[in-house]
């Protein structure tokens, strides 16, 4: 017993040797307040800190190579682009540093006019070299995500100091909102090339800039430890509307459970891991409020046009037959308050989106396509679903139903679940006959909804190729139409186009879109008002208020 | 002794050049691609972008010339840069290993001092309630499966009762540790911070609990059970006969012969503990080493998991010696040639 005792001493020496070497503090953020030092649960309001307990899938801090569904949230505190996405929008673009645009008759040259009165968070003055920087930046990054929303740009020059001219490959009407997104953050280029950032290539600032920011946003990043926890401190330079709130924290909380009770107990102000179902278990609570936002997720079926997967499902009156047997109302109850069934590939506030007829289920109709396409009797099919959700609804639970459906028709379904990655390389091998997938866009525009168009090959598109759905003279009018939209500026006209797209696109397509999905969320109404969620950056952090 | 624990580290070596081979070639056996799972779905249609994102990791190299420069890199103490995060992945696994090592030792002296007292106690009242609840208790230790007990214990500590915080390793609107070992606890005791102690302690103990739980319950078994066999030892009662006090008993002749199979028990509860931890560390959003191989493995990060799974294979290694050299140190009729 003495020899062990002797063993945990040596330890404990060791060990405090070692604590005592390794420096460091304990970084106090506030003061404690009453028993809250001790850590209990209940926790008493601190106005000026606001802390969001989340599962926010951020690994890198980097806006040049930031893409994460959570990204955007933190760009938006800490950066400035030359346009915002406006407060409770979908994706439409408002001026922020720059005070407007002209736009020459080919529609390539973009000329913005910036802001005198911006600076940077290190003191340093904006001006328009930094933004030609920041985006060369980008442009040489091209192992990046965020390269695939400004390869457009073929160059962006500045005329003097607070002018910024963009040249783009070819007309693009999306472009404004292609610069709402972090590719397009604006970097003081001085502090960042003082840290390995290059605007030729070879860029290495990344890593300096996953622990702090180089932005003139209404925050500034101070620290960030990865599934931990990042705190944004309040840019004392910041140009705009200052905050009442002094620090924002970030916590990781990957157990919705956990957030729930979090939020209940005052450690945490806004819980952005709810659904629709586990946002139950607040409804009534004093002090909490429970709110819906839009989002751009969609989730949809894709039937592979590839015969030597299954001659069956790859027979577009099979297909359509498929989307007449689906209980559009049933997948409704099954995602929830706030969704939505788009008509096809065009999401809710996009220009010119169309929504299904709840009602338009017709199983005669596709017993009668069934019969049509040589199938009277039906066939069996395996559908492919990854284990995987979208906002909250399993994919097996979406595949359980598609099952039951479709046997009104005489399709008998066997559903395989497999790993994300693994279904994930069977799209983009196109190796699966039918499956469940979703998408939500990298901006927010129709011109980014045209990846479900056919075309194979290099120059094919994203679901064209997932699908084998090939380009012909049939299909081309699609294309047509779509070649007006990605150019045309007036929204009017532009909608007008988007709604007769989706109507020739619904005639005959290798999908069967099933719900596009809100954002539920919760926060303390008693500590937070003006909390608006944008799909973009989430909340916007700049717009919260405490009370 | 000392070229006995030589041969040992030898054989380490050996082990984790073994582990690295594994690892490597079942992670790549997988009929996937980091670039499925790592480029958005725009991004992953680009060939200019999957071309550029390939070359970068190293994936448009044959398999076998990706190995060669994976175990070069690796002798040179060079474990990558984790795909996922962009980071080196040494500087991963020194920022999660020390979240998790402060669960695992607070879990361990949890399970030690409660399973090794209830296994005295149980012993002591064989057969009588306070032994059955005790062996209640031990069975369910090992029976309840760990994310459903943390999940009771989060609802009634933290949501009912409100006497613990709900997840995280501290109070993040009052701390923000900087440096130091990332054992908070023994960072606030050499930073002289009582309310971080306070703080990080109360972060710690439910997580600690439950996740030393099954290894408690295997704990009391083991030295109900040897205890037991230990008393009725002719040594025991000549002791007794002797009038010896039944504490003195117990805890001086009894307990000492019946602590070696706990130390076993104890060292593969320890290993056990890394099992239990992706649920417990989720479930408490505890930033730990469990949540980033999960993460690793479902983005098919090769370097990080190469390097989480040869730091599990060292932990197993280095735990298994230490309990070698410990029967040493009990029990003086064992001795290393």
């Amino acid at each position: 017993m003495k020899k062990i005792l002797a063993i945990l001493l040596t330890c404990s020496l060791l060990v405090s040797l070692l604590a005592a070497c390794a420096g460091g503090s304990s970084g106090r953020v506030s003061t404690p307040q009453g028993s809250d030092a001790s850590g209990s649960g209940a926790v008493p309001a601190q106005p000026n800190t606001v802390v969001i307990g989340a599962q926010s899938d951020l690994i890198t801090l980097d806006p040049g190579n930031m893409y994460e569904p959570y990204a955007n949230m933190i760009s938006y505190a800490a950066y400035d682009m030359l346009y915002r996405v406006e407060s409770g929008t979908m994706g439409t673009p408002v001026p922020s540093v720059a005070t407007g645009v002209e736009i020459d008759d080919t529609h390539t040259v973009y000329t913005f006019p910036l802001r005198d009165d911006v600076a940077f968070a290190s003191g340093n003055k904006l001006t328009a070299k930094d933004v030609v920087w920041s985006i060369n930046r980008v442009l040489n990054m091209k192992d990046s995500n965020a390269y695939s929303n400004v390869k457009i740009v073929e160059k962006v020059e500045a005329p003097d100091d607070y002018t910024v001219v963009f040249t783009l490959t070819e007309p693009d009407a999306s472009f404004l909102v292609k610069l709402t997104s972090n590719a397009y953050c604006i970097l003081d280029s001085e502090v960042v090339k003082e840290h390995g950032g290059s605007d030729t290539g070879g860029d290495t600032a990344k890593a300096w800039l996953d622990t702090t920011s180089a932005g003139s946003g209404p925050y500034i990043i101070k620290s960030w430890t990865p599934k931990e926890q990042l705190v944004l401190e309040k840019n004392p330079n910041y140009w705009g509307k200052a905050s009442n709130i002094d620090t924002i924290i970030l916590k990781e909380m990957p157990s919705v459970d956990a957030q729930i009770t979090a939020l209940q107990n005052g450690e945490i102000d806004i819980s952005l891991g709810l659904n629709t179902e586990t946002a139950k278990q607040l409804e009534g609570k004093e002090g909490i409020a429970i709110s819906n936002g839009a989002t751009a997720l969609i989730t949809f079926l894709v039937m592979n046009r590839d015969e030597a997967l299954s001659p069956e499902m790859a027979n577009p009156k099979v297909q359509e037959a498929v989307r007449y047997a689906l209980d559009y109302p049933g997948y409704l109850t099954l995602g929830g308050e706030g969704c939505t069934i788009p008509l096809n590939f065009v999401q809710n506030g996009f220009s010119g989106a169309l929504t299904r007829d709840e009602n338009s289920r017709d199983l005669e109709k596709a017993k009668a396509l069934m019969a049509e396409a040589g199938y009277p009797d039906g066939f069996d099919i395996t559908l492919t679903c990854a284990n995987n959700n979208s906002e909250g609804l399993e994919w097996t639970t979406i595949a359980q139903k598609v099952k039951q459906d479709l046997s009104e028709i005489g399709i008998n379904v066997n559903i395989e679940t497999l790993e994300a990655t693994l279904v994930y390389e069977k799209m983009r091998d196109a190796s699966m006959p039918f499956y469940v997938m979703f998408w939500s866009p990298d901006y927010y525009d129709i011109n980014n909804q045209f990846a479900f168009l056919p075309g194979t090959g290099e120059h094919g598109t994203a679901y064209g190729n997932r699908t084998k759905w090939e380009l012909t003279a049939e299909n081309q009018p699609l294309w047509d139409l779509a070649g007006k939209i990605q150019v045309e500026t007036d929204p009017v006209q532009r909608a007008q186009y988007a709604e007769e797209l989706q109507q020739l696109f619904d005639q005959d397509n290798p999908f069967a879109f099933l719900l596009q999905h809100p954002k539920t969320f919760a926060y303390r109404s008693d500590r937070l008002e003006n909390v608006a969620y944008n799909d973009l950056c989430k909340i916007q952090l700049c717009d919260l208020v405490a009370k | 002794m000392f070229r006995y624990l030589i041969r040992r580290l030898l054989l380490m070596v050996v082990l984790l050049l073994g582990v690295s081979v594994m690892v490597f070639l079942i992670s790549h056996m997988v009929p996937s691609n980091p670039v499925a799972a790592n480029l958005s779905q725009t991004a992953m249609n680009d060939p200019e972008i999957v071309a550029a994102y390939e070359a970068k990791w190293g994936l448009d190299k044959p398999l076998h010339e990706q190995y060669i420069v994976y175990m070069s890199n690796m002798l040179r103490g060079d474990f990558g840069t984790s795909i996922r995060t962009g980071r080196p992945v040494l500087q991963d696994l020194a920022q999660y290993f020390p979240a998790t090592l402060e669960l695992s030792i607070f879990a361990m002296i949890i399970a030690i001092v409660l399973g090794v007292g209830f296994g005295i106690l149980s012993a002591i009242f064989q057969n009588k309630p306070a032994d059955q609840i005790l062996r209640a208790i031990s069975v369910s230790g090992v029976s309840l499966p760990s994310f459903w007990f943390a999940l009771l214990v989060m609802s009634v500590f933290c949501g009912k009762l409100k006497w613990f915080p709900s997840g995280g390793r501290i109070d993040p609107r009052i701390f923000n540790p900087t440096g130091g070992t990332g054992l908070y606890v023994l960072d606030a005791i050499s930073w002289g911070d009582w309310e971080m102690l306070a703080n990080s302690l109360s972060h710690l103990i439910l997580p600690a609990m439950v996740l030393g739980f099954f290894t408690m319950g295997l704990i009391t078994r083991q030295t109900r059970s040897n205890l037991l066999e230990a008393m009725s030892m002719d040594y025991i009662r000549t002791a007794r006969s002797k009038g010896m006090k039944e504490s003195r008993v117990v805890v001086g002749h009894a307990l000492n012969n019946a602590l070696i199979p706990v130390i076993t028990v104890s060292g593969m509860g320890f290993c056990n503990l890394l099992g239990g931890m992706v649920f417990v560390e989720k479930i408490f959003s505890w930033p730990g080493i469990g949540q980033y191989a999960y993460l690793s493995a479902t983005t098919l990060d090769f370097p990080a998991i190469c390097g989480v799974s040869l730091l599990i294979a060292v932990t197993y290694v280095v735990v298994n010696l230490l309990i070698d050299i410990l029967y040493g140190v009990i029990d003086p009729r064992i001795r290393y040639q």
